[in-house]
């Protein structure tokens, strides 16, 4: 049996301990901000997937904020737990496993159709745009590590 | 050993890791990506595959009801961020159950699985292939052993199989059979006729007999038969 296996060895420690985070000639260090343990074990093998990985969350995610934002406007809590249904672990796969906890809330508020709703819908809008900006930080921090 | 592979799935990024994580393997080949089911009804309807990955939540259907109206069942892994379709989905028989976001070593452990439970149905297939057949008959497969079978004849776009206790007619070319037939003692005699060599009764000239038919030898394939029976 032919089969290529990435390295899965755990990598705990070796993200930076710093806030400001950085890297070394060989090796990218993820910023702590993040969770850094987590994107080091799933992309430290291939950091171009990484890259990709936040791409493809930053070109969707204002978007789905955006239907989100509608779906509650419009009372829509269908519309509402599907959307953070399908979006909460987008967050975690770019280091942010706090957001998908406060859209797991949302979800969960929606499906009850609870009066909460408006209040975690803020509760994450509060902390979104920060922590989007990490997340754009990180992609270019990463690109001019692969450049 | 290639398991040809297709995956379900409407989020781009649950969508990324798996073909990301199925790079891994040689043994895997994403033939095709979806993200409803109508498409992978479409696709199925003229491909078959050996493995699925399937979100069990898309936005035209939950893939319980996709599995409800699949036209065959190839291996399936379900993935999804909710652990409700669990048991649902178990009345399946699916391989697996992987919860987003699905970490490496979890998916290897269930690939490894699929890997195994392929060679498995590969290995049983070839031995069945080894000393039997199966005819599709009046929306049945009959298991028609070799060893039963006097011989096959081509008429136009069918086939008769006739054995020891009767015939059955079946869809296809005889060349294309005799590629698919693993048994050696199957030798083509004539561009109509695949014939048992154990149920030869006697061979004048250029032709032999079976059972009471008498049956063709073309002059390509005279040299071939007697150099496949046992001349004293």
């Amino acid at each position: 049996m032919s089969t290529k296996v990435m390295n899965t060895k755990s990598t705990s420690g070796a993200h930076s301990t710093d806030s400001t985070s950085s890297t070394n000639s060989n090796k990218f260090v993820f910023s702590s901000q993040l969770n850094a343990e987590f994107l080091e074990s799933s992309y430290s093998s291939n950091l171009e997937f990484g890259k990709k990985m936040f791409s493809i969350f930053l070109s969707s995610i204002d978007s789905d904020i955006d239907f989100l934002r509608g779906a509650l406007e419009a009372d829509d809590y269908t519309a509402l737990a599907n959307v953070a249904h399908k979006i909460k672990n987008n967050f975690t796969w770019v280091g942010l496993p706090r957001m998908s906890s406060l859209l797991y809330k949302l979800e969960s508020a929606a499906k009850e159709k609870s009066a909460e709703v408006a209040v975690h819908f803020n509760e994450f809008m509060e902390v979104y745009h920060n922590e989007h900006s990490l997340v754009q930080s990180e992609y270019e921090r990463m690109s001019e590590f692969l450049a | 050993m290639i398991v040809r592979t297709i995956l379900v799935e409407d989020n781009p990024m649950e969508a990324a890791v798996i073909e990301q994580y199925c790079q891994n393997y040689d043994q895997l080949e994403l033939v095709n990506k979806f993200t409803t089911g109508e498409e992978v009804f479409s696709f199925l309807g003229q491909n078959e595959i050996d493995l699925m990955f399937l979100d069990i939540e898309m936005p035209d259907m939950t893939g319980i009801e996709l599995m409800d109206k699949l036209p065959y069942f190839p291996q399936i892994i379900i993935t999804t961020s909710n652990k409700e379709y669990a048991y649902d989905a178990f009345e399946y028989e699916v391989v697996d159950f992987l919860k987003k976001p699905i970490p490496l070593p979890r998916f290897q452990k269930t690939v490894e699985k699929v890997i195994s439970n392929h060679e498995l149905r590969n290995k049983v297939a070839l031995e069945s292939a080894a000393t039997e057949l199966y005819v599709k008959t009046d929306g049945k497969y009959i298991r028609v052993p070799y060893s039963d079978i006097l011989y096959f004849e081509n008429v136009g776009d069918y086939i008769k199989v006739i054995t020891n206790t009767g015939m059955h007619i079946i869809y296809g070319a005889l060349k294309s059979l005799a590629e698919r037939l693993s048994y050696p003692r199957f030798l083509k005699v004539h561009r109509s006729f695949i014939v048992n060599l154990d149920k030869i009764v006697d061979i004048e000239d250029n032709t032999l007999v079976i059972g009471k038919k008498v049956i063709p030898i073309s002059r390509a394939h005279k040299p071939i038969i007697m150099n496949s029976i046992n001349i004293i």
